[in-house]
């Protein structure tokens, strides 16, 4: 994943890219682009879209460099652009959810190492993981992903969405409500509470 | 925990952080008496369980190539603008100097060749006299129009140009250059 705000590469990288250099801010788009990515797919649910919203994302950050503040982990900076820009566009060009059957196979969650029934059940629970986040509204989307495929703390998630955290807590819970309605009943599974974040 | 609702708040939370052991363990007891409610926390369970083992989707091996070439393009662009910005800034700067300077060249020449003084006042009234002409044709213009349309024209011409002006200064504040 991307180097901490406390990685002194890291700060080389956003100083050199301030100065306008380009190896520097091509290091932050190598490091960053796949959690930009990631976001943004989650978010609009089209590779075509995501990649668009990822350089467009890039080219904001690009512009508004200088606006950066170094005490802030330049992840949740980034995220947090990525995060407006994504929100905009649903407003504004209103894109409907695109039916998971028109777009197979977008996530790609195939490695070397697995087996293919392994790689095939995979893609299978990532396909219905999609689909249930394109039902729900997308400030939900967007609360849902920032803490599960990010860890973000509710202070973090309320920095990036700039609203409180109550209304976080709030969000979270009623992004759960809508998600158990889309899910079929479950058997019984043996699991009480949640165990520690498996670091991605 | 006095309900569902009550105990599923509690449980989101529990979920977006890890609980301290004592309410997991309140949680569980409310549930364990409750099954429609312990169904619905299960469903949730399950959804939390697949969104935590969910990957990072990663974009094409294409896709920072072709951030970085926007970048660029935007780069280059931003640069252009700039210079285009500073060509005309500068020029509009040295347009009072210029003038003065031709004006300090001719009173020089007039000096060696009074002749030239003749040539050149001449030709300053039939540039004033065009002008007039120009006036009084938009005199007779506001005639045929409402009293105040000129005056509005002047008016907004000039707030074209104060709002491109305040657009393009805006937007070299913006333009970073290497």
């Amino acid at each position: 994943m991307a180097p901490h705000a406390t990685d002194p590469a890291e700060y080389r990288w956003i100083a050199g890219a301030k100065a306008g250099n380009h190896q520097d801010f091509s290091r932050l788009i190598q490091a960053y682009q796949t959690p930009v990515y990631n976001l943004c797919y989650r978010m609009l649910g089209q590779r075509e879209d995501a990649e668009d919203a990822t350089q467009e994302t890039f080219l904001r950050a690009f512009t508004h460099l200088h606006q950066y503040d170094a005490n802030r982990r330049f992840l949740n900076w980034i995220l947090t652009i990525a995060s407006h820009h994504c929100i905009d566009r649903l407003r504004k060009k209103q894109i409907p959810s695109v039916p998971w059957e028109q777009n197979p196979g977008a996530e790609s969650v195939s490695s070397p190492a697995r087996s293919p029934e392994k790689t095939v059940i995979a893609r299978q629970q990532a396909d219905e993981i999609q689909q249930w986040m394109q039902q729900l509204p997308p400030d939900y989307r967007i609360a849902l992903t920032l803490l599960y495929w990010y860890d973000f703390s509710y202070e973090e998630i309320a920095q990036v969405l700039q609203c409180s955290v109550p209304a976080i807590k709030s969000r979270l819970h009623r992004a759960r409500k809508k998600l158990a309605t889309l899910v079929p009943p479950q058997p019984t599974i043996h699991r009480t509470f949640p165990r520690p974040t498996p670091s991605r | 925990m006095s309900n569902c609702e009550d105990t599923l708040r509690q449980l989101s939370q529990a979920l977006d952080q890890n609980p301290n052991t004592e309410r997991q363990a309140h949680i569980a007891q409310w549930l364990a008496h409750h099954s429609e409610c312990a169904a619905t926390a299960q469903t949730w369970l399950f959804v939390d369980d697949r969104l935590r083992g969910a990957p990072l989707a990663t974009p094409s091996p294409r896709l920072a190539d072709s951030i970085l070439a926007a970048v660029l393009r935007q780069h280059r662009h931003d640069r252009r603008l700039l210079a285009a910005l500073a060509f005309v800034g500068s020029s509009l700067s040295l347009v009072p100097t210029l003038l003065v300077i031709l004006l300090a060249l001719l009173w020089l020449a007039s000096r060696v060749q009074p002749a030239l003084l003749t040539t050149c006042t001449k030709l300053l009234l039939d540039l004033l006299r065009s002008g007039t002409t120009v006036l009084f044709a938009l005199g007779s213009l506001s005639h045929t129009l409402a009293p105040w349309t000129l005056p509005l024209l002047a008016v907004g011409g000039g707030s074209v140009i104060l709002l491109l002006t305040l657009t393009l200064a805006r937007n070299t504040t913006q333009v970073r250059t290497s």
